[in-house]
């Protein structure tokens, strides 16, 4: 389990991390979105060891990760920027990566670059900037740690290598229980394949929530009735957003989805829409119930 | 050891190297190869007829490339510091940074160390591969040690310039600046101190940690082929703080330095202002000096411009923002505030100084003591005996006043601005002054000359001065014993124990005189070495030459002194004549096989043919008349070891017809059978009217080995005088003919001869000057300053006329000068009357030789051509 609290980074004078908490479990697929300067590979490059943070605590199973190798064996950190030896090739960075992590599984690495068509005894620099990303995502599943980072890991890969890639890391996970952390600025990216989903802005998660629990939380509805009527009305449901056109009112409720139908049905409508929302709606939805315009933020 | 040392990480550092290493291993080996490979050549060409003993000094010759190459191992380990995303990576590996630091770190010095060994070990089995090398497995050992430290020691530097900056620029200079800041910064300060306060000597200050003398890079360009380096205890001391204190620190910067520090020039903002005032500071202090010193507005203008463009460029091109650059102005301040700081020191210094004058009094004793040269890598090599009683005080009323009045006259004329080192009757003297409160103060003041030689006469008289004076150099003392070419210790010569037996032999006999003969035999012959005399004439005495190392607590002080062995010494003479019988034998069985025409004589009486030459000398002379095989020449060169070999590169083997060239002053080869048919009756084993002639030969087998003979005859007393004037005339361009060296000294002394071609009496002092105008002719005064007797005397004129002459050169520098109209000057200043010293100075200037100049050299009987 990761635990950060009140964490604070700094770089001179910018506040990249600004007193965070947050709680990832084992087991999970954790996403955490944001904009640029969020504060995403900050937070990742701390749960890592990279940094120390200037203030809080990170601890992963409950030991602190900086200056502690028996923590940073269990981590490996697939960052934006990817780092290969030069001139080196895929077996040559597996060899270092086996004498740094001592769970790597040549066994492993060679089922994934043939999993990924990837061939390793040629250098890495002739590789695409997408082939590059398979070959350290490879390079860090075939690691076997316990928790894998990946800043920004889908970038520059395209839709089949990035399915490719969500289903080997979410693989990973459900096999091994290990927990991933993935950061992407796109939502969309992360709808389907985190367990978890966090919200970075600013140096703080604004939002954190259970994917499915996020996903089933909020919802559309659209109703009409024969006679006039406000939005009084629904005064017993908790509204997001409420909109109105004539008869039909549109509106984001949070809630029991059945006893939200029954009780709309009760009222004997025209017309009743209760229909879902996309991952990205329902942050749109969170976010300014929340205070934030969710443009600003994503 | 986890901690520190990871044995899979270390193997990705020798990996992660591999290619540095390979390359810097090939310039390593290539270059240090190349003086062997040379050499094999050289010897193949001429038959393996060279013969030299290999040393330290031309051994590996390349090895202070490792000044370079270490860095280049630092830069590309740890250049990961340099870019995020390998820092990342390095950052985020589950080892501690003590662990990576110091894996990786033993990867560099595993490459370092291997390529050095290979290097010593390839140029061990190329100089073995050579036959006319001798090969001392001692001499590897002893380099890998010492470049080992030295490799250490530079990386130190590189290291933490890694862990303080990010980019590759940035590492480059602030190793630089680490590497030579405090030193820049040093050298200019004492040079205003000098400047300042010219009474002075900073050699003894705390600030000589910081001279090159305790500066190991510098150290490895010294030639150390009488390993000298390794007993400087100072120089190894204060260089292994510095290391440690070194690696500690980038231990601690390694440790805290952000991955985020990447890609920066500096791992903060303030450490990236301290850089740039720190590489601006010289040029900022330069300018400031020279201000000081009067160099005038435009120098003023051009340096302050340099130190502005050097202060923005560095930023500029650390963080490549013009914005920063310019944003950096105020901090200009800095480098100004520390010149000011530097400036006010100096002065502070000064006050300080000036107020230290001290009445008689309050005087206990005083001291001459020799001038550790600051800067420069080697202290001048003096005698034994100068260096030895380098730390004999005088405790005497009259020279306390004298000194105490030479004090308080310094320090005056620095207050008033009067000072002059130039004055005429006056010379630079270091004095130490034991104060009786306790204190002791150094000082360099300019002495009235007669005064000086009144407190050194003070001095000799006394028996602490003399116990010391009449003691010889200990073997704890000696670094190296030769005779002819022979090193007692070093050599591997099947003679090394004769010489040591010869040695100890004439210690025994010295220990036997009395204080009044010791005493005697000191002041005659006892004597500088060849190192400051021009001229290795004196080939024909017997002596030994005895260098070694005298330590104390500033340092080490080396000694060169030969010790003739007059005839006095019968037990040493006659156990020489007693070694040298076989040599002699043979020397006559050459000289009657050269006369008869055996060329090729079975010279070893084995079945082997043996070409021979050899090498007719005497009186002293080293004269170049020799008798030659054809085709042979010599090169005489020193050796490291400063001992003179000549070295034989011929062509016996290809000769078809093994022959004798006789070459003398008139290249007449049946002259030369001629000579030595008549010479030959009155060789003797023994000499007599102490007359000699000295022999060495070179007996050359088949396979191109050679054998070096030398050996001394006496000349009989029934020498016929048409064979002493044909050794005149025919043989010697000489105008004293067989004249022992004694009879020559006694010449020189009663003033019948003042300059023999390049002889220099060794119980003199050469005291003079020689003036070599543009055409080649050469104006020339020198007179030999006798040690005892009128020394002192003799030596004031010489040094009254020396210094009027040198006064009125001066002036005319070289403006103005035409060629055939100026003349350049050595200006020689030896060793002074065996106690005291002045230094040394060769002055080469250019003068016009003006009508001034010339009724100055008439009045004062100085004799010169003119051009034409």
């Amino acid at each position: 389990m990761i635990q950060a609290e009140n964490v604070t980074m700094k770089f001179d004078d910018f506040v990249a991390l600004n007193h965070l908490n947050c709680s990832i479990p084992d087991g999970c697929v954790y996403g955490l979105v944001g904009s640029n300067g969020a504060g995403k590979s900050t937070f990742l490059r701390l749960i890592s060891g990279v940094y120390r943070p200037a203030e809080g605590n990170i601890e992963v199973d409950g030991q602190k990760v900086y200056e502690n190798p028996d923590v940073k064996k269990q981590i490996v950190y697939v960052p934006d920027e990817l780092y290969f030896l030069p001139q080196s090739s895929m077996n040559r960075m597996a060899k270092l990566y086996a004498a740094v992590y001592e769970n790597f599984s040549f066994e492993r690495f060679t089922h994934l670059t043939q999993t990924f068509g990837l061939n390793p005894h040629v250098n890495i620099n002739t590789f695409s900037k997408g082939m590059k990303r398979q070959a350290a995502t490879i390079l860090a599943l075939a690691a076997q740690p316990r928790y894998l980072y990946f800043d920004e890991t889908f970038d520059g890969l395209d839709p089949v290598m990035r399915n490719l890639v969500k289903n080997v890391i979410y693989n990973d996970v459900v096999e091994r229980k290990a927990t991933a952390i993935i950061s992407s600025h796109s939502l969309r990216e992360l709808e389907d394949t985190c367990d978890q989903l966090a919200l970075l802005h600013k140096g703080g998660i604004i939002f954190e929530s259970d994917i499915q629990n996020l996903k089933t939380s909020l919802f559309k509805v659209q109703v009409a009735f024969s006679d006039a009527y406000g939005k009084e009305r629904f005064s017993g449901f908790e509204m997001l957003d409420y909109s109105q056109k004539g008869s039909v009112a549109t509106f984001i409720a949070r809630g029991d989805r059945d006893a939200f139908r029954e009780k709309l049905e009760d009222m004997r409508p025209l017309l009743l829409d209760i229909l879902p929302l996309s991952l990205e709606e329902v942050f749109l939805y969170e976010m300014e119930a929340l205070g934030y315009a969710f443009k600003d933020v994503l | 050891m986890k901690t520190i040392f990871d044995r899979k990480l270390y193997l990705v550092g020798l990996k992660k190297i591999k290619l540095v290493g390979i390359i810097c291993g090939i310039i390593l080996i290539v270059c240090n190869a190349l003086v062997p490979v040379a050499s094999l050549a050289a010897s193949m060409m001429n038959g393996g007829n060279d013969s030299t003993t290999l040393t330290a000094s031309n051994y590996a010759v390349a090895n202070p490339l490792l000044l370079l190459l270490v860095p280049m191992f630092f830069f590309s380990m740890f250049s990961f510091l340099n870019h995020r995303n390998e820092s990342d990576f390095y950052h985020s590996i589950p080892f501690k940074r003590t662990c990576i630091l110091g894996s990786f770190t033993a990867a560099i010095f595993t490459w370092v160390f291997g390529i050095l060994l290979a290097s010593l070990l390839l140029n061990g089995l190329l100089f073995a591969v050579d036959p006319a090398m001798h090969f001392s497995p001692l001499v590897p050992l002893q380099l890998f040690a010492f470049f080992a430290f030295v490799s250490l020691y530079v990386g130190a530097f590189a290291l933490l310039a890694m862990t303080l900056t990010g980019t590759t620029v940035s590492n480059c200079a602030v190793s630089l600046i680490l590497f030579f800041f405090v030193r820049v910064i040093a050298a200019i300060t004492i040079k205003m101190l000098e400047s300042l306060v010219p009474i002075l000597d900073v050699s003894y200050s705390p600030l000589r940690f910081l001279s090159a003398r305790y500066w190991l890079p510098a150290a490895a360009f010294r030639p150390y082929y009488d390993l000298s380096v390794f007993r400087d205890v100072g120089l190894w001391v204060y260089s292994a703080v510095v290391l440690i204190a070194l690696y500690a620190l980038s231990v601690w910067c390694f440790c805290r330095r952000k991955s985020e520090s990447a890609g920066k020039s500096a791992s903060n903002r303030i450490l990236q202002h301290a850089f740039r005032c720190a590489f601006t500071l010289p040029l900022a202090l330069l300018t400031v000096f020279g201000i000081m010193e009067g160099a005038g507005a435009a120098f003023a203008v051009v340096m302050i411009l340099l130190t502005l463009m050097v202060y923005y460029l560095y930023e500029l091109i650390t963080v490549k923002k013009i914005r920063q650059t310019l944003l950096s102005t105020p901090l200009l301040l800095v480098p100004a505030l520390c010149c000011a700081l530097i400036v006010g020191g100096c002065y502070f210094v000064r006050g300080a100084v000036l107020e230290q004058n001290y009445a008689a009094d309050q005087i206990e004793s005083v001291r001459f003591y020799r001038h550790r040269d600051f800067w420069g890598i080697f202290d001048r090599t003096y005698t034994y005996e100068l260096t030895k009683t380098d730390g004999i005080s005088v405790s005497d009323p009259e020279a306390n006043e004298i000194i105490a009045n030479a004090l308080d006259d310094n320090i005056h004329r620095v207050q008033t601005d009067d000072f002059n080192r130039y004055r005429p009757d006056y010379n630079d003297y270091y004095v130490e002054i034991q104060l009786k409160s306790g204190r002791k103060i150094r000082r360099q003041l300019s002495i009235l000359q007669t005064d000086v030689n009144r407190v050194a006469n003070l001095r000799e008289a006394s028996d602490a001065y003399r116990e010391v004076f009449l003691q010889l150099p200990s073997d704890e003392e000696i670094d190296s014993v030769t005779f002819g070419d022979r090193d007692i210790l070093t050599s591997e010569s099947s003679q090394n124990k004769d010489i040591r037996d010869l040695w100890n032999t004439f210690v025994d006999e010295y220990g036997e005189l009395s204080d009044e003969e010791k005493l005697a035999y000191k002041n005659q012959y006892a004597t500088y070495s060849y190192t400051y005399f021009e001229g290795d004439g004196l080939t024909a005495e017997l002596y030994f030459n005895v260098s070694g190392t005298l330590y104390d607590s500033y340092g080490s002080s080396p000694f060169e002194t030969r010790y003739f062995i007059p005839s006095e010494f019968e037990r040493t003479r006659s156990l020489y004549a007693e070694y040298t019988q076989s040599a002699r034998d043979e020397v006559r069985q050459v000289i009657q096989n050269f006369i008869d025409g055996k060329y090729d004589a079975l010279f070893d009486g084995s079945d082997k043919s043996v070409t021979t030459i050899f090498n007719f000398d005497g009186n002293g002379l080293w004269n170049r008349t020799p008798v030659y095989p054809r085709g042979y020449y010599e090169n005489e060169y020193y050796r490291s070891s400063g001992i003179n070999v000549t070295r034989y590169n011929g062509t016996a083997s290809a000769a078809p017809a093994p022959d004798i060239l006789v070459t003398t002053a008139q290249n007449d080869p049946e002259a030369g059978k001629e000579f030595f048919r008549a010479l030959l009756p009155y060789l003797t084993d023994t000499p007599e009217e102490n007359s000699y002639l000295y022999f060495w030969f070179l007996v050359l087998d088949d396979d191109g080995m050679d054998s070096h003979y030398n050996t001394i005859f006496g000349l009989s007393g029934n020498m016929p005088d048409e064979l002493k004037s044909a050794l005149n005339g025919e043989w010697y361009p000489s105008e004293i003919g067989v004249l022992s060296m004694t009879d020559i000294l006694s010449q020189m002394r009663n003033g019948i001869l003042k300059n023999y071609g390049d002889i220099y009496d060794p119980d003199t002092l050469l005291y003079g000057f020689t003036c070599t105008l543009s055409d080649g002719t050469e104006i020339s005064f020198e007179s030999f300053v006798p040690q005892n007797g009128d020394s002192v005397a003799e030596l004031d004129r010489c040094s009254q006329i020396a210094e009027v002459i040198s006064n009125l050169l001066m002036p005319y520098g070289t403006a103005g000068c035409l060629p055939c109209e100026k003349m350049t000057m050595t200006y020689y200043v030896p060793e002074i009357s065996g106690c005291l010293t002045s230094d040394a100075d060769d002055v080469w200037s250019f003068f016009p030789l003006t009508d001034d100049v010339t009724e100055k050299f008439d009045e004062l009987d100085v004799h010169y051509t003119l051009p034409g």
